[in-house]
């Protein structure tokens, strides 16, 4: 009778165990977060929403902005607004011409170089141009000499003089550049407060704005310090303020000290409020006060932060209470309830701790991703925002959460350039961005970005390729460019290096991204494009993950392998197949004077060491190293010619290897830094003096080269770093690039990844330099370097003029090398070093730990060379073969 | 015209068949199996996710190019594997390691279980020092095994002492002795201590008879106590040789990923390849590892039964 109820609970008890035996294969829905990202980071193949860019350009000048604030539909902004330009000549001769001139509209600065250097001043006094008294218009930065009445006297005649002859203006106003002169132009800036409307209309200067006079009988000079909006909408500025007077008298300045102000302003800029900061300053522990951040709660209490002290006072400047914290404090920001907190990285992490007025004291205390830096005043449904240059977030307070709202570079926007993000009430997200070097939408353009939340669906029909990479510093220009300009084909970056805990001692944890990026490759989810730098490349060749370039490159009509330097792709490619692109290169070598070296072009470690047993001691190319370093170094250059891959066959029990660890045992096992004395020779004396063996360079075009022929009287040999092969110029390319084999549209992915190999494409850039991969780009350089041009001198006759100039110190006053144009000997030279470079392949990490562990035997004398080498040859013949 | 007997059989298997076929529909059968199969479901079910799939995933691996292409190649991966220097020279390695290494365990574990079952002082102390490594944590025994073998240990001291060169215990062709006498050293005391639950077993009244009617010691351990010990040697000697592959995490805590080539073991070369994402090289080295342990085991199981055959139980 009691049979059916046992049924039932053993039915029951088996689905319960079935139930949880399921409930453990459950995709994790939350938790699990990495401390050093912003929580959920990761982005799904398809996200719900994306939030997509319209580009506005502001409609008048704004400058390079620092700070920006939203008020209804104004955004109020700091920007270094460019308000002039600065002209400079420098003498080519300063024994000729010993005159420098800075001309600043109509104000004329002139120097005079003393002993040849530029820099060297004896003058620092600064005279309008249109007048010829001199008339001081600004303060001097530093103390001026004090010569006599009469030498100053002499002295400004001179220089009147000077200026008389040097700066002369041609009929359309322009500076005529004097015989013998360089001329250099560059923008001056002013720090100036701005407003316009969300639109990117309405650009001005606050026109009622002007810097805070501390004392109507004094002169001041001051700066905008920062800038800030409350919760209220106010608009807030700190200004630092130096008040002085010049006494005409003596010609000094006397100091009137220094002011720092929290002024509110109304939207033209006038002042509302003024709270003078002088008890702050009096309440610092510092001799300097300086203004990091400033705060307003809901009951406008002002909370400043200055050296990492939080100073709360009231709106009459009266110190309220201040706060310290053991850990340093990051950053401070009100939160959207009101309240003031502050970030600061203690021994267990990154906290926030809200600010308690009424206690005087800290209140809670949060956990806080460790990316939390850039935090923004919160809105809606964050308490905050933080920017760590990949993405937004938006962090809840009381949760510990914070949640990624943009993603950047999937938004099409550079992190890089991001100057201040503005969230508005609908949701939407105004970004200022100001492109601040090389490339991308224009040089020192700013640009402005509204962002909008909108379905995935919303970027179009377009084919989404994934592009896996650990940094995305370098492609972030290139992927938003091509993403912009392409109707049919969107590039989607996963940065993987989100995924890395590098507070975690644990490398497993350090590694995380690559981990993940892995497994993922393993399961089957395969990313469409990968950037290779810090990826196991190799293995991802071995295993027929990458897509080999040259069938597209010889498909495409206006690429070609005759068209890049083959030697370099060769060199590259695995296999015969070049699974990676080349976007420029360098070549490190070793350069000697034939004079000393003979003309060869590579050598082992017992013949450089030879060679520096017949010279002295300070003549040795590798120096100032500890042994660790030197045996890194020479592993790095040197260490795959202890390994024959072709026959599986280790060397390492060889007499080169063994010399080799008795050349790093020549070098201190520390440097004693407190007691080193650096003494720097310069080379053109160490050549001089025959006390140079050979200099590592660096091609990365050729005027270096030229300038140590000319130095070397053209006899230069580059032998390279000492290898056993004695083929020791070392080949690095910047690219890495690459297509993988499930990539689901492959031509869409070339059309990406050829850009590479474009001529123009190559040249040095913010992130890499060196010489471009396209053999059209590097004839133009030929042609650079050898074209003749031809002045005539007093007699007449054609004198060839240098292709440009190289300054070396000599110790003494400086010696300017002449380049002059390179002849086809030069040139083969060149190209021969780079047709022979191979790439720096030696330094693996598990063979230099191998090898180092083993090492440290010997250098501490636990054990002969001899025998290290023979456990090192063990070791590494079983690395080998694995690898076969 | 089928004879009677013939009939009979007929009968006979009819019956048998509706019998079967009675037990095959009948709703009480069904539920029995049902309930069975719902208390085996969720072992069952675990067994399948962390053993059985995983294992015919290996095997998948182990017979397709690679994880990106998936193109079947046969036994390319085998033969590419067994061209490997790596892999032969861990196989032999491990081999030579569990050839040493298991008999001995079985052999010291069984004679020092014979020796406590003698009348001898401090019994219960010998035996908790002989179980007493089964307790220190692997980190612990590895640092005590560097202190004693390092290249400056304790045992090169002693060497120095006498007047003997030192040696670089596992940087030479000396490493398999630290790693062989580890080993001992953490599984006598376990081994023993089954041979001794398996002596108490044997039925005292054969042993008296045995010794009654004149056998010698040795006989009587040959004829009477080792045959009814043959499970437990089978036994013992399975997981010795399980322990034995498994000595590779404190010789990975001793020398690292990559040892002196006499230390280095399957698992050594499997966990590089799992490193370096060579799933291929690591599957096929998985699979020709679970052949040839079954046909060990199987080995053995064949000799245990013709040796244990007419043992009782």
């Amino acid at each position: 009778m009691y049979r059916k109820p046992i049924r039932i609970l053993t039915l029951f008890l088996a689905a319960v165990l079935l139930i949880a035996a399921f409930g453990g294969c459950g995709k994790k829905s939350g938790g699990g977060e990495d401390p050093n990202k912003g929580g959920n980071t990761e982005n799904p193949d398809t996200p719900e929403f994306v939030y997509l860019p319209d580009y506005v350009q502001p409609q008048g000048n704004v400058g390079r902005i620092n700070q920006c604030f939203g008020v209804g539909d104004k955004i109020y902004f700091t920007s270094a607004l460019p308000t002039g330009k600065v002209q400079e000549l420098y003498p080519d001769d300063e024994e000729k011409d010993p005159w420098y001139f800075s001309i600043d509209g109509d104000a004329i600065h002139a120097e005079k170089i003393n002993n040849g250097g530029v820099g060297i001043y004896v003058d620092d006094v600064v005279y309008p141009a249109a007048t010829t008294a001199p008339v001081p218009v600004s303060a001097p930065e530093e103390e001026p000499s004090e010569p006599s009445a009469e030498e100053l006297s002499e002295f400004e005649a001179e220089k009147q003089a000077a200026i008389e002859q040097y700066i002369k203006y041609d009929e359309d106003g322009q500076l005529i550049v004097p015989d013998g002169y360089q001329f250099w132009e560059y923008d001056k800036t002013e720090q100036v407060l701005m407003r316009m409307n969300i639109d990117g209309t309405g650009v001005a200067r606050l026109e009622n704005y002007a810097l805070p006079t501390p004392s109507e009988d004094m002169e001041s000079d001051g700066n905008l310090n920062t800038m800030m909006g409350d919760r209220e909408g106010r608009l807030w500025v700190n200004e630092q303020v130096y008040a002085y007077t010049y006494d005409k008298d003596t010609g000094e300045y006397i100091d009137g000290g220094e002011q720092s102000y929290l002024r509110q302003l109304d939207e033209t800029g006038a002042e509302v409020r003024r709270v003078n900061l002088d008890a702050v300053k009096a309440a610092s522990e510092n001799e300097w006060f300086y203004v990091q951040t400033i705060a307003i709660d809901g009951q406008d209490n002002v909370y400043i932060l200055s050296d990492g002290v939080i100073y709360v006072i009231d709106m009459e400047g009266t110190v309220q209470f201040k706060l310290k914290s053991d850990d340093w404090i990051n950053s401070m920001m009100s939160l959207a309830d009101g309240r003031v907190a502050a970030v600061m990285y203690e021994n267990d992490g990154q906290k926030l701790k809200t600010i308690d007025p009424a206690k005087k004291a800290w209140g809670d205390s949060y956990k806080a991703p460790n990316n939390m830096y850039n935090c923004l005043p919160g809105s809606g449904d964050y308490d905050l925002y933080f920017n760590d240059g990949m993405c937004l977030y938006g962090y809840d307070v009381e949760k510990g959460e914070s949640e990624q709202l943009i993603n950047w570079i999937n938004a099409d926007i550079n992190g890089d350039y991001v100057r201040g993000i503005v969230p508005l009430a609908d949701g939407r997200v105004v970004v200022m961005l100001y492109n601040w070097g090389f490339g991308g939408s224009g040089d020192n353009d700013t640009e402005m970005a509204i962002l909008s939340k909108k379905p995935y669906s919303a970027i179009g029909n377009k084919t989404v390729l994934t592009l896996a990479c650990l940094y995305d510093y370098e492609i972030r220009d290139r992927v938003i460019s091509f993403n912009k300009s392409n109707d049919s084909v969107r590039i989607e970056v996963k940065n993987y290096s989100i995924f890395n805990n590098y507070e975690s001692e644990d490398e497993a944890d350090q590694n995380a991204g690559l981990t993940k990026l892995n497994t993922e490759i393993i399961s089957g989810t395969v990313p469409d494009l990968l950037v290779l730098d810090n990826l196991p490349a190799q293995q991802y060749m071995a295993k027929g993950l990458l897509e080999d370039l040259y069938p597209y490159i010889d498909a495409d009509s206006e690429i070609s392998r005759e068209g890049l330097i083959t030697s370099v792709l060769d060199a590259v490619a695995f296999n015969g197949k070049l699974y990676q692109t080349v976007r420029n290169f360098y070549v490190n070598t070793i350069i000697s004077p034939k004079s000393v070296v003979g003309d060869i072009s590579g050598w082992t470690l017992a013949e450089m060491r030879q060679f520096q047993s017949r010279m002295p001691a300070e003549s040795a190319i590798f120096r100032d190293m500890t042994k660790a370093n030197a045996l890194q170094m020479l592993l790095m250059y040197n260490g795959s010619d202890f390994i024959d891959w072709s026959t599986g066959k280790c060397s390492f029990n060889s007499q080169g290897f063994i010399d080799l660890l008795e050349y790093c045992n020549s070098f201190p096992t520390e440097i004693d830094w407190e007691h080193y004395e650096y003494q720097y020779v310069p080379e053109i004396v160490r050549l001089r003096e025959g006390t140079m063996l050979g200099l590592q360079i660096g091609l990365t075009d050729m005027t270096e080269f030229l300038a140590y022929k000319t130095m070397f009287d053209g006899e230069l040999a580059a032998v390279g770093f000492p290898c056993e092969s004695r083929e020791g110029n070392l080949l690095t390319v910047n690219g890495g690039l690459a297509i993988s084999s499930r990539c689901r549209d492959k031509e869409a992915a070339w059309q990406f990844v050829r850009q590479d190999f474009l001529p123009g494409n190559g040249e040095s850039d913010r992130y890499s330099y060196g010489l471009s991969i396209n053999r059209a780009d590097m004839n133009q350089l030929i042609e650079r370097f050898t074209k003749k041009e031809y002045v005539k001198d007093e007699t007449g006759k054609p004198v060839l003029q240098p292709i440009t100039t190289w300054w070396v110190d000599d110790g003494e006053e400086g010696h300017e090398i002449k380049i002059m144009p390179a002849e086809q000997e030069d040139i083969d030279q060149f190209m021969a070093i780079i047709e022979s470079a191979r790439p720096v392949s030696g330094y693996d990490q598990d063979v230099f730990k191998l090898v180092s562990t083993e090492a440290e035997a010997f250098f501490t004398g636990q054990k002969s060379a001899r025998d290290v080498a023979n456990i090192v040859q063990s070791k590494m013949q079983t690395y080998v073969n694995e690898h076969m | 015209m089928p004879r009677c007997g013939e009939q009979s059989v007929k009968a006979k298997s009819s019956e048998k068949w509706k019998r079967f076929v009675h037990r095959l529909v009948s709703p009480a059968r069904w539920r029995e199996r049902l309930g069975g199969a719902a208390f085996l479901g969720p072992s069952l079910l675990g067994v399948a996710v962390f053993f059985i799939v995983p294992f015919c995933v290996v095997v998948f691996y182990s017979l397709i190019d690679n994880p990106i292409q998936r193109e079947f190649v046969g036994i390319q991966n085998f033969t590419a594997l067994f061209k490997n220097a790596a892999f032969r020279q861990a196989a032999k390695n491990t081999l030579t390691f569990s050839a040493i290494a298991v008999p001995l365990a079985v052999i010291l574990s069984m004679i020092l279980a014979l020796m406590l079952e003698c009348r001898i002082p401090l019994k219960s102390q010998l035996r908790t020092f002989f179980l007493s490594p089964l307790m220190v944590p692997v980190a612990s025994v590895v640092l005590i095994w560097q202190v004693l073998f390092h290249y400056n240990g304790a045992l090169n001291a002693i060497l120095g002492f006498v007047g003997d060169a030192r040696i670089d215990w596992f940087n030479s062709q000396y490493g398999m002795l630290p790693v062989i006498l580890l080993y001992l050293w953490k599984n006598l005391g376990y081994n023993m201590i089954l041979f001794m639950a398996a002596l108490a077993n044997i039925p005292r009244d054969l042993l008296e008879v045995a010794t009654i009617e004149g056998a010698s010691a040795a006989y009587r351990f040959f004829a009477i106590k080792l045959r009814y010990l043959s499970p437990t040697v089978l036994f013992v000697t399975i997981f010795s040789m399980i322990n034995s592959f498994k000595v590779f995490r404190e010789v990975y805590l001793l020398t690292g990923d990559y040892p002196y080539e006499s230390l280095y073991m399957l698992q050594h070369y499997m966990n590089n390849m799992f490193e370096r994402l060579d799933y291929q090289k690591l599957s096929a080295a998985a699979v020709v590892m679970a052949i040839a342990l079954v046909i060990i085991i199987a080995v053995l199981f064949i000799v245990e039964n013709r040796f244990g055959k007419d043992v009782e139980g």
